[in-house]
């Protein structure tokens, strides 16, 4: 099993131990903000060769000036003939690079397109739940509401992705895909039938993510984009609810949980996993 | 710029037709799909929020094309399983052959498995929850057989401006009013995934019991204490330092959108829309009752007719469009429930 470990920022190198990792994974996946420069780019890719790591670009979903900022950074590695993964979590950016960057990269299908049922609530369908009681307002007489947790096929279809499917990976070999990326979901995964090479992210799994990043400020309430402070490099939230079984992150413009349930416990490693990603902090 | 309503019954359709709508969309779950995959949703929606039988969709087909008016059928779960793409196949055909003008899709791999002369003359419109933000993403789905793209609520004026610029030769379409939600839909794991909400109905005998027919993604006992959906929760936060994973005071009360933020407008873009060259503007919400509909498409198409019919500044329009909304809606609009903040953002520099 390959190990991996991502940092989005120079100050994240520290986490990273030589010993431990065998690939270091650079970059924003969730916010075009946060797409790293040139010069912080070049340090991690040195950082990288220094202690014999692979290195795979991580990209974001992207606006077209997100996609401006990602090309140049696309420009630097081919100018500079420097062959890594870059993880795609765009369409978009997938496009791109086969129009303009054909055979500079090994692009890797990112955990935004690989899409798996990601609700923290989800326990609470599949798990057999206890009776609750309703009492009507008018007659004062009392029901009670019997959960019946879904069969079989539910189950699996909660754990699938449609990455399974075999006229996508037909269609996505032929943009050179060889690897896909994956949540570590908390309802346990099936993935039987994917042809790809399979990562897994630990220990946090994405939940939601907006462009309105709701970080507090009144800037970003009412005007939600373009008031960026990069209060997520700051300080992240914990959030809870008595309807959400698991305790939410907040951080910048995404939410995760944690799974608490390690690779082997959930059977990744009979998915035909090769890789972990893990992230030492709440990614952003 | 054509406006888009959303039906989910024949009469719905003629009063909106009659208001001169340009194309409806609506949803199509046969019978036979819940038969097969009971738990699992066609679109993103419960079964009532769709036509169950064909011989009720062919109705509105009629009554729309009566009217001069396109009818769009949504098949756009988020993805499917294997074993659920021939039977989505089966009702896009059905659909087509009932006369549909269109389909609303969000999953790639429906858009690669589905026969290309069967698309012939057909509007292919890939949907927000495909999250579409950029021209090389546009260039993607017209590859897959894309011939319309939504463009998500998310992008600013800005950045749909520069989408479209890119390439005209597509159509482009843009949510103006209802439904305001705060996630990207395509990248968002609450509300949606699973099947949509459950609901309680009452059986013969008196007693209430779950219809877990209509989706189970939430379990009773959390739905009956008033869940509303992941991003309409009210939170407990705590602030947590990045420095040294220390919390800084105690939790307080969170909530994503404040209590206002329920139904959203972004009727002051029309001015831009038109401009760039907007195709269609739709307006949301399948489940709103049929006077809130004809309400909103009203609303709507009044003010598109000011642009269509005179040149008015964009000061002007918006001053015109805050009147209008007071008078239609009861009620001042307010920025926090603006779809397209960016308009203003623009007019303060």
């Amino acid at each position: 099993m390959e190990k991996a470990i991502h940092i989005s920022h120079p100050q994240g190198l520290k986490y990273f131990d030589g010993g431990k990792y065998q690939r270091l994974y650079w970059g924003a996946e969730f916010c075009q903000n946060l797409i790293p420069d040139e010069k912080d780019t070049a340090k991690a890719v040195a950082f990288a060769l220094k202690n014999h790591a692979a290195f795979s670009l991580m990209t974001p979903f992207v606006t077209d000036q997100g996609l401006g900022k990602l090309d140049r950074l696309f420009s630097y590695f081919k100018k500079n003939k420097i062959t890594c993964e870059v993880i795609v979590n765009d369409w978009g950016v997938l496009e791109h690079l086969r129009s303009g960057f054909d055979q500079c990269f090994e692009p890797v299908l990112g955990r935004l397109l690989v899409r798996q049922q990601r609700d923290p609530s989800l326990t609470t369908v599949l798990e057999q739940q206890p009776p609750y009681a309703v009492k009507d307002k008018k007659t004062g007489k009392l029901s009670l509401i019997i959960h019946r947790p879904p069969g079989e096929l539910y189950r699996r279809g909660m754990m699938a992705s449609y990455i399974s499917s075999r006229p996508l990976q037909d269609f996505l070999s032929g943009f050179g895909i060889e690897r896909i990326e994956l949540n570590h979901v908390i309802q346990g995964l099936y993935l039987r039938g994917i042809k790809f090479k399979k990562s897994i992210y630990t220990p946090f799994v994405h939940v939601s993510t907006t462009r309105f990043c709701p970080m507090e400020s009144k800037v970003q309430k009412i005007y939600r984009i373009g008031g960026c402070r990069k209060e997520c490099q700051r300080h992240f939230f914990k959030l809870r609810s008595k309807n959400i079984p698991l305790t939410l992150f907040k951080r910048g413009n995404t939410l995760f949980y944690k799974n608490p349930w390690g690779i082997q416990a959930s059977g990744g490693s009979d998915c035909g996993i090769d890789r972990v990603v893990y992230q030492p902090e709440l990614p952003f | 710029m054509r406006i888009k309503a959303p039906v989910i019954n024949s009469e719905e359709t003629r009063r909106l037709c009659e208001l001169g709508v340009d194309e409806v969309f609506c949803g199509f779950e046969p019978s036979y799909w819940r038969r097969k995959f009971k738990y699992f949703s066609v679109s993103q929606r419960p079964s009532f929020s769709s036509f169950t039988r064909a011989s009720d969709l062919q109705e509105t087909i009629n009554v729309a094309h009566r009217h001069g008016t396109k009818v769009h059928v949504a098949v756009n779960a988020f993805f499917y399983l294997k074993e659920q793409y021939d039977l989505a196949e089966r009702i896009i055909k059905n659909a087509l052959e009932m006369g549909a003008d269109g389909l609303i899709v969000a999953d790639a791999v429906l858009l690669l498995k589905l026969n290309k002369t069967l698309l012939k003359n057909t509007d292919v419109i890939v949907g927000c929850d495909a999250v579409v933000l950029n021209s090389a993403a546009v260039r993607f789905y017209k590859n897959l057989g894309a011939t319309r793209i939504v463009l998500p609520r998310s992008m600013t004026i800005a950045e749909m401006r520069e989408t479209i610029f890119h390439d005209p030769s597509m159509e482009y379409e843009a949510f103006i009013i209802n439904d305001l939600c705060f996630f990207e839909d395509g990248l968002c794991a609450f509300c949606k995934e699973g099947s949509g909400g459950a609901g309680l109905k009452r059986n013969a005998g008196g007693h209430e019991k779950m219809d877990l027919f209509s989706g189970p993604i939430i379990a009773p006992s959390i739905l009956m204490r008033g869940y509303l959906g992941g991003c309409r929760d009210r939170f407990q936060q705590q602030e947590i330092s990045c420095k040294d994973d220390q919390g800084s005071g105690p939790a307080r009360p969170f909530y994503f959108w404040d209590k206002k933020h329920i139904q959203g407008c972004g009727a002051c873009a029309l001015h831009d829309f038109m401009k760039m060259g907007m195709t269609s503007l739709k307006i949301l919400d399948r489940k709103l009752p049929i006077e809130e509909k004809v309400r909103a498409v009203r609303f709507i198409k009044k003010c598109s007719e000011w642009l269509r019919r005179c040149s008015m500044d964009k000061r002007t329009y918006v001053a015109r469009c805050k009147a209008l909304f007071k008078k239609t809606f009861g009620a001042q609009c307010d920025l926090y429930d603006c779809y397209y903040p960016s308009v203003f953002l623009k007019e303060k520099k």
